[in-house]
Formats: C-alpha cells, structure tokens, sequence
C-alpha cells in the first residue's frame, strides 16, 4: 500500500484524528442553556426617533419607564435576570451583555431565511431533545435549502418537554457519502490511487463537517470512515 | 519508523479512556501492520496484562458504582449503559419468575424494575427451567467464570501465533462486537465459549451434539451448527457419520413443532437500528424506518445486490481453505444463515473463534472485508445524548458496504470449496 508507507501522510493522518478528538472533546464545554440574541430580537426595533445616549458615563441617569413599553425579562449569560421597562432600558442592558434569552423560549419565525436561523450547536444542552426535519432530496436542493442543515427549525412544546426540529436530510446525507463515492469509483482509471484516496477521505470529512459536525454530532463518524477506507482498499486490490 | 511503532499502544489508551475512538486507531494500525508498515515490538505478556486488566476493570467498574464513569468510557455511546450486564441479569430473573409466581427486582445498576411473571424473549428453555435465585450475585458469579474461560481461549489461541498476528488478534479481541457482548453480557457470550470448547475439547459428537440441541432449546440459532455439521459431512462424503447430527436436528425440529402447537413460545427478535445491528433483514428494516421503503422490496434489492457481489468475485477469489476445517466450517455456516436474518451486532463475538484462520489466510479483499466489518460493528455515528439528546437515533441509515462484501466472499469461497469438493 504506497499511501500506507508514505509516512508523512501517515503522520499527519494521526495529527488530524488527534485533532479532530480534542476538538470533539472541547465542544463538550460548549454547553448553553441560554441563546445570545439581537437587541431588536429582545426589545422590539428600533423606534424611529431614538437617539442613543451616553449613559453609561452619567452616573446619575434614571431611565423612565415608558408605558407603552411591555416589561421584559432579560438575562445574563449565567441567567441572572433584571427586568427592564423602556426600550433605552432594554437596548442599555442588551447591549451591555444581558442579551441572552432561555433557549426554550427561543421561537423562530415561520418567514425567516434559514441563514438567520439558530444552529443546534448554540443551544446544545444534555437535556434538550431534538428531532429531524427530513428534507427531500428535491427540497435539499431546491431554495439553497442545503444551507438550512443544522438548523432548527421547529420548537414543540409537549408534556412540558421541549423538542427541537432540526433541518437534516437523509436522502442528501446518504447520496452524497455513499453513491458519490461510487461515481468516484468509475472514474478510478483517470485518477491515481493516492488521488483516489485523498479525495474520499477528505470528502468524508467535508461531509461529515457539514451533515453531523455542524450541528453538534460527532465529526468521527466511523461508519462512514470505515466505507471509505473499505472502498479505496477494495479497488486499490483490484487495479493490481 | 520508531515514531511509528509508538502507536501501537494507542488503542491499548483508549480501550480504558474512551473506547469511541478505539475501533479507528486499531483498524488502522491492523492494515499498518498487515502491511508490514509498523512493526510489533512487544511481549506476548504485554497482551496477556492488557487482556487481564480489560477484564480486571470490567468487573470492578461493574461491582462498584464509583467506577460507573469507567465503565462507560469502555463501551461506545451507541449501547453505552449504567446497567451492569443487563441481559444476563434478565436471564437469571427469568429463571427466577420460573420457580415463582410474584416478585420483584431491581436491576443492578440500573433503577429498571423487573416484576414477575417476566420472560426475556428467548428460547424455549426459558419457558420451562426455573430456579430461586438473587440475579445480581449470580450475574457476577457468571462473569467471573466466563471472563476466566474467555482468558483461556486467549491464552490458548495467542500460543500459537506470532507476534504480529498476536497482536492483531489481540485487537480483534477487544473489537466493538466483543466489547459490547461482554457489557451487555448476552447469553450469546455462554454459547461461544461453549461452542469453543464443544468443538476443540469434546471428541464425542454424541455429546457434542447433545449440547448444541440444548443451546438451540436456549437461543434457537445454535442448531444452525447442525446443519452446518450435516452440510460438512455431505461435502466431505462422511455418510457414515451423519446418524448423530440428523437425530439431534430432527428431534429438534419435532420438539419445536410440538412446542409451538401446544405452547405460546417466544419468536426470535427482529432488532433493527444501523449502529447496533447486521444481518439483510435489519438493514431492510433499517431502510424501512427510515426512508419508508417497502421492507420486502428492499429485502429483494439487497439480496440482489448479494448475488451481484457473489458473481463480481467468483472467479478472482483465491482459495483460502477456510471451510476445510469443520469447526471454522460451521460457525462460518452460522455467519451466512444469520446473515439473511436480523442480529445484534454483538451476535459477531463468535467470529473471534474463527479470527486467528482470517488473519493467516492470504485472500486480501476477505481480510479487509473482515476486518473493516468486524470493527465497524456496532459502528459509531452520532452524539447519543451527550451534548444533546437525538429523538431519532434510527435516522440515520446506511448500507453496510464491508458486511455485503465479507458476507459475498464467504459464499463465494464455500462455492467453490462445495465444488472443489464434488468433482473428486
């Protein structure tokens, strides 16, 4: 096997697994159970006549509370609350950190663009539950609707659990990892092994990042790893 | 090349650290060592310490709930739980509700509590045996007893091959289908160590048989063995011998006939779900959860798609004279009947018995079937829980390439040993 005995390639091969699992291990601290939001997502727009004041260096401003203003409850991001009752209020807090909101109460809008949309890996916790929106292979496509993946997409509340709907396509996931990798096959007479080889790989890995990685699933998915590495050894053995 | 042969002891770190990435790095130091790119420079008592200790820490972190946090770093997230040999405490309070009527018991490690009456959905010996006992404490007896026949197979096996392949049985031995019957602790473990030492102990196929005919009462599958063994004479023109495996065949199949009319006895499961099981039938229903496909229809497609493989490598196959062996012969039998059914992965533990004849054997495309199959077996693909919970696990699907190949070479190499075999 002339990649296997190249070992530069091996070596750095062992770096980027190494990698990969140190990386996969630090995403564990990345734990939130509250999502960093806009000024506008929490206090409303922007009124047309706001002009924004110095307050933080007058230690005497009092902020008045307008009545048509709704109190809203902001957090910080270990969840310390505060309650503020103007939108200068709301915007002076927001943008001074508290703008964070609990990742339950996060609903995105039906007519968002997905682009806008939250990643799953923002609000990953251990206690949240997520299922997939499958998409077809037509909606995948379709829309740029490829960019939603990771997403989430729906939030339902049933017998108080909070269940995350999160873009995914399995038909996509399965043709791009499995029949693409076939058609790559045909083309082995005009490629080199060690091309061949190279290209999977680290297809599997783009495929990998984008599919699981992205939102939060583990980028060593040895399943795929191992269909790889099978493919390239079986029609390694054949082209001898 | 010194740098190198440093990671050898990687998969060794990881088997106690975290055994997610195990199967990755021992699969590649395998073919790096298959292809003499690493050498093995260590004592076979290196691999005996690392056996004993594998099943020294197994034990412990089972025994004792401070080591609970060990105990799953040594299995993969996908099956990975708090519960200590959970099906063979289920089996054990079977045979309790057997001999009682009422009870209940707490399953050790768990907080899952199991009342009778309770029956663990196996054969039909479990609907008849029954004794009193504390599940927990004859779990652990159990254990104990099978890690030490388990050890001695190990011993016996590495005797006899060389360092390198010793180590890669080594591995092999530590596989995902090993390490996940042994956490789990399925009677399928009982019945590969008895299947061991039934093949390489008892000279008697009275009593040999006798036992597989008890097995099969236990787990139904075992009298696949049988068949294999009738197959195996039939081959080798043995007429003589075959009275005593077609007794025990037929008795069973009037046993389960006359069980089945008068009793309601326990099917065999259908378990599916891409990361934990093998066999057509699982993969079908996989695509069948998954995608919505028609089960029978996807059934056909890969068998298809079998039969395909089975004529691309009919005639670039060299010989390995595997099934010339017959105890090799039957268990691979086993492998290609439970095949076209629905497995668990840890169902592939008894391939460790015919592991040390692959890894000698000279067909490479076998080898790399083998040994891809067998470490991606249960294979890791999400995040189960850690960082959030999947409601889906199942949506995932993927068709087991490695598993089509190995199974397509083993049918393909039995042809041609069958026919090899008839034009003497």
């Amino acid at each position: 096997m002339l990649i296997l005995k190249n070992r530069k390639f091996l070596v750095i091969f062992f770096l980027v697994l190494i990698s990969i699992f140190v990386l996969n291990k630090t995403s564990l601290f990345e734990e939130s159970d509250y999502l960093e939001v806009s000024v506008e997502s929490i206090c409303g727009e922007y009124p047309t006549d706001y002009v924004k004041e110095d307050i933080s260096s007058n230690p005497n401003y009092v902020f008045v509370n307008d009545p048509n203003f709704e109190s809203i409850r902001l957090l910080d991001e270990v969840g310390n609350t505060v309650f503020v009752n103007s939108f200068i209020e709301c915007e002076h807090y927001v943008s001074g950190g508290w703008n964070f909101v609990p990742a339950i109460n996060y609903q995105p809008s039906v007519n968002d663009p997905c682009l806008v949309k939250n990643n799953l890996r923002e609000i990953m916790n251990s206690e949240i539950k997520v299922y997939l929106e499958d998409l077809t292979l037509k909606e995948f496509v379709s829309n740029k609707k490829f960019l939603c993946i990771g997403k989430v997409d729906n939030i339902i509340n049933e017998n108080n659990q909070i269940y995350y709907g999160v873009v995914y396509s399995r038909s996509a996931y399965a043709l791009l990892s499995l029949v693409v990798p076939l058609l790559l096959l045909l083309l082995l007479k005009q490629i080199s092994i060690r091309a061949f080889i190279s290209i999977l790989v680290l297809s599997q890995l783009a495929i990998q990042y984008f599919f699981h990685y992205n939102f939060g699933l583990n980028i060593v998915n040895s399943v795929s790893f191992f269909q790889t590495l099978f493919f390239s050894l079986i029609f390694y053995e054949m082209k001898k | 090349m010194k740098l190198l042969n440093i990671f050898i002891y990687i998969p060794f770190l990881l088997l106690f650290l975290n055994y997610d990435y195990f199967s990755i790095f021992a699969l590649i130091l395998v073919l790096l060592i298959y292809f003499d790119v690493v050498e093995v420079k260590l004592s076979k008592y290196f691999l005996k310490y690392i056996i004993l200790f594998y099943f020294f820490l197994r034990f412990i972190s089972a025994f004792d709930s401070r080591f609970n946090l060990l105990w799953r770093y040594m299995s993969q997230k996908n099956y990975s739980l708090n519960g200590k040999f959970i099906d063979i405490q289920s089996v054990f309070w079977n045979l309790n509700c057997n001999s009682q009527t009422t009870g209940e018991f707490i399953v050790f490690g768990t907080e899952q509590t199991l009342v009778c009456p309770y029956t663990a959905s196996y054969g039909p010996f479990f609907e008849f045996v029954g004794f009193k006992n504390n599940p927990s404490i004859l779990s652990f007896i159990f254990v104990f007893f099978v890690f030490v026949l388990l050890y001695l197979y190990f011993h016996h096996e590495i005797k006899s091959l060389d360092i390198k392949n010793s180590y890669i049985f080594t591995l092999i031995f530590l596989s995902p289908p090993i390490n996940f019957l042994i956490e789990r602790m399925n009677l399928d473990i009982f019945i590969f160590v008895v299947v061991y030492f039934l093949y390489s102990k008892v000279d008697n196929v009275l009593i040999r048989n006798f036992f597989i005919f008890l097995l099969a009462t236990m787990k139904y599958y075992p009298i696949f063995l049988l068949i294999g063994s009738i197959l195996f004479k039939v081959i080798n023109r043995k007429f003589n011998k075959l009275k005593s495996d077609l007794f025990f065949f037929f008795s069973f199949l009037i046993f389960y006939l006359i069980l089945s009319q008068n009793f309601q006895i326990n099917s065999p499961v259908r378990p599916f779900r891409p990361d934990r099981t093998f066999g057509i039938l699982s993969e079908s229903l996989n695509f069948q959860n998954s995608l919505k496909f028609d089960l029978l229809y996807t059934y056909m497609f890969f068998l298809i798609f079998l039969i395909f493989l089975i004529f691309l490598f009919k005639n670039q196959n060299s010989l390995t004279n595997l099934f010339q062996i017959e105890m090799v012969h039957n268990l691979l039998f086993l492998f290609i009947l439970l095949s076209f059914f629905a497995n668990y992965d840890y169902r592939l533990g008894f391939l460790i018995l015919v592991a040390p004849y692959f890894i000698k054997q000279k067909n490479r495309i076998l080898f790399y079937s083998f040994i891809i199959f067998i470490f991606s077996s249960p294979g890791l693909m999400h995040a189960y829980g850690k960082l959030f919970q999947l409601v889906e696990s199942y949506s995932f699907v993927y068709i087991d390439i490695p598993f089509y190949f190995f199974l397509a070479q083993l049918i393909s190499e039995y042809f041609q040993y069958i026919s090899k075999n008839l034009k003497k």
